[in-house]
């Protein structure tokens, strides 16, 4: 079916009229399904006290020592909405405004990061993401809501961590988000918790299983000063290949510059590929270049 | 706010947050429910079905981004499924010019259902969401979770049938 040639159907197709009931249909739907969720939960609670009751009292004195431990270590002493081994990327948190991260403190395996909103630490962490990355490995933590970060976002210097590289901010042109990149040495299993009361994001790695050794080529541009022009590329570059499924991310280089990676290739025919078909959207007027990259490799300083 | 921070709410129970995702796609849903129906009512009891569904599993959705993908799925699933129940195809009883207003719109309907009826699953299903909800071949192959290669050979058996039915009509 060519595009003109299905012109006349797909207008027939969008012609057909969405009726008014439509609109009666879904709300009672979604009604119909919330008392039956409610219910469901109800049938639970009935049962569940029971069980909790018996498992607790085989439990409670061989669990609590640790519990508490564990608790003790988590940022204030709020308590865990949430406790995630990310496979790819977790979201959390709550819709707020005006938050701002607070001081970050980086331990041995551990990352604590906490948030304030005036002078006082807030209940519910705003609304988050953390995605792990590779090549190299790393965990992108991503936060709207949040306006600025504790110190100006001069990051906590590592020196005692075997497992934690460094950590850096990335630009964004939206002044109600912000991003933190933490790159590792090596593979690693990370564990994500949320807490509240008060809020605050814990990330715990340990070591993982040795990764995929194959060299990649990433398609990028080259190195830049923090700063406008480079979050500019990245929004062309994302209006070009259509975000939110674009895969463009921003990275450090090897010299503390920064630049947009568009892509990530097993091959460099499949790399050149891809800046053509860049190219061919009449969107990106900038260079693009190639860059051969290990898994564990920090990306190299490509002069303007 | 974006379907992620919705989807996200909704998950936290915002009954307002999941009705809103729905209704934003209102017209897409009727109209590929209505493809497998051809009848208005039992389309409306697809999607009801099909919310109902997904309302309920919503906690198993693990990336919100995909949400509108894992909708789809469901109803197509339950449209099938009333297949089933029902037999084959029964054509609508009611005129169509109570579901398009233009009578051009209505010949290029009723042949435009001809030609698709004539086509098996999963074949059906390909061209609706690809030529008359214009996803992508990606965006197909998530809905139905097979390979985007599957998805390419089957569309293009599809497009031989399709060809060989309509003739010169108007595809």
């Amino acid at each position: 079916m060519k595009e003109h040639q299905s012109t006349g159907a797909q207008n027939a197709y969008n012609a057909l009229k969405c009726p008014a009931e439509m609109d009666m249909v879904v709300r009672r739907a979604v009604d119909r399904a919330h008392k039956a969720k409610k219910q469901s939960l109800l049938s639970k609670r009935t049962l569940l006290p029971v069980a909790a009751a018996l498992l607790a009292s085989v439990l409670t004195l061989n669990a609590m020592p640790e519990f508490g431990r564990a608790m003790e270590q988590l940022p204030g002493i709020g308590w865990v909405v949430r406790a995630v081994r990310l496979e790819n990327y977790l979201l959390g948190g709550a819709i707020t405004d005006g938050q701002e991260v607070g001081p970050i403190t980086i331990s041995r395996n551990t990352i604590e990061i906490t948030f304030t909103q005036g002078q006082s630490a807030t209940q519910t962490a705003p609304w988050f993401k953390t995605t792990k990355q590779d090549y190299p490995h790393g965990l992108l933590l991503e936060l709207q809501g949040v306006r600025s970060l504790f110190a100006g976002g001069v990051m906590p210097e590592i020196t005692s961590s075997p497992l934690i590289r460094n950590t850096y901010r990335i630009i964004t042109l939206d002044d109600s988000a912000q991003r933190i990149m933490f790159t590792f040495n090596g593979p690693v299993e990370v564990t994500v918790t949320e807490v509240a009361s008060p809020a605050g994001i814990r990330i715990k790695v340990a070591p993982g299983q040795t990764a995929a050794t194959a060299r990649r080529y990433a398609v990028r541009t080259s190195s830049h000063d923090v700063g406008e022009q480079i979050g500019i590329k990245e929004g062309v570059l994302n209006a070009a290949l259509g975000w939110p499924e674009s895969g463009v991310r921003m990275l450090q280089d090897n010299q503390g510059k920064h630049f947009v990676e568009a892509g990530l290739f097993a091959t460099r025919e499949l790399a050149e590929a891809f800046i053509a078909k860049i190219r061919s959207t009449g969107q990106v007027d900038f260079a693009l270049q190639i860059e051969q990259r290990g898994p564990s490799d920090i990306p190299v300083f490509i002069a303007p | 706010m974006n379907i992620e921070q919705k989807v996200l709410m909704a998950k936290r129970g915002d009954q307002a947050a999941f009705t809103e995702l729905i209704l934003e796609k209102k017209s897409s849903l009727y109209r590929i429910a209505y493809s497998y129906t051809r009848n208005r009512e039992d389309a409306f009891d697809v999607v009801s079905d099909a919310v109902y569904k997904a309302y309920i599993s919503l906690h198993k959705l693990n990336e919100p981004a995909q949400f509108y993908t894992w909708l789809i799925r469901i109803l197509i699933n339950c449209a099938l499924n009333l297949r089933k129940a029902n037999g084959r195809l029964v054509l609508t009883d009611k005129p169509l010019s109570q579901e398009t207003d233009a009578r051009e719109d209505q010949d290029a309907l009723i042949d435009l259902y001809q030609a698709i009826d004539a086509l098996g699953e999963p074949e059906k299903t390909i061209i609706i969401l690809k030529y008359l909800e214009d996803m992508t071949i990606e965006q197909v192959a998530a809905v139905m979770n097979s390979p985007v290669g599957t998805i390419k050979t089957r569309l293009n058996r599809a497009l031989k049938e399709l060809r060989l039915e309509l003739k010169e009509a108007i595809i």
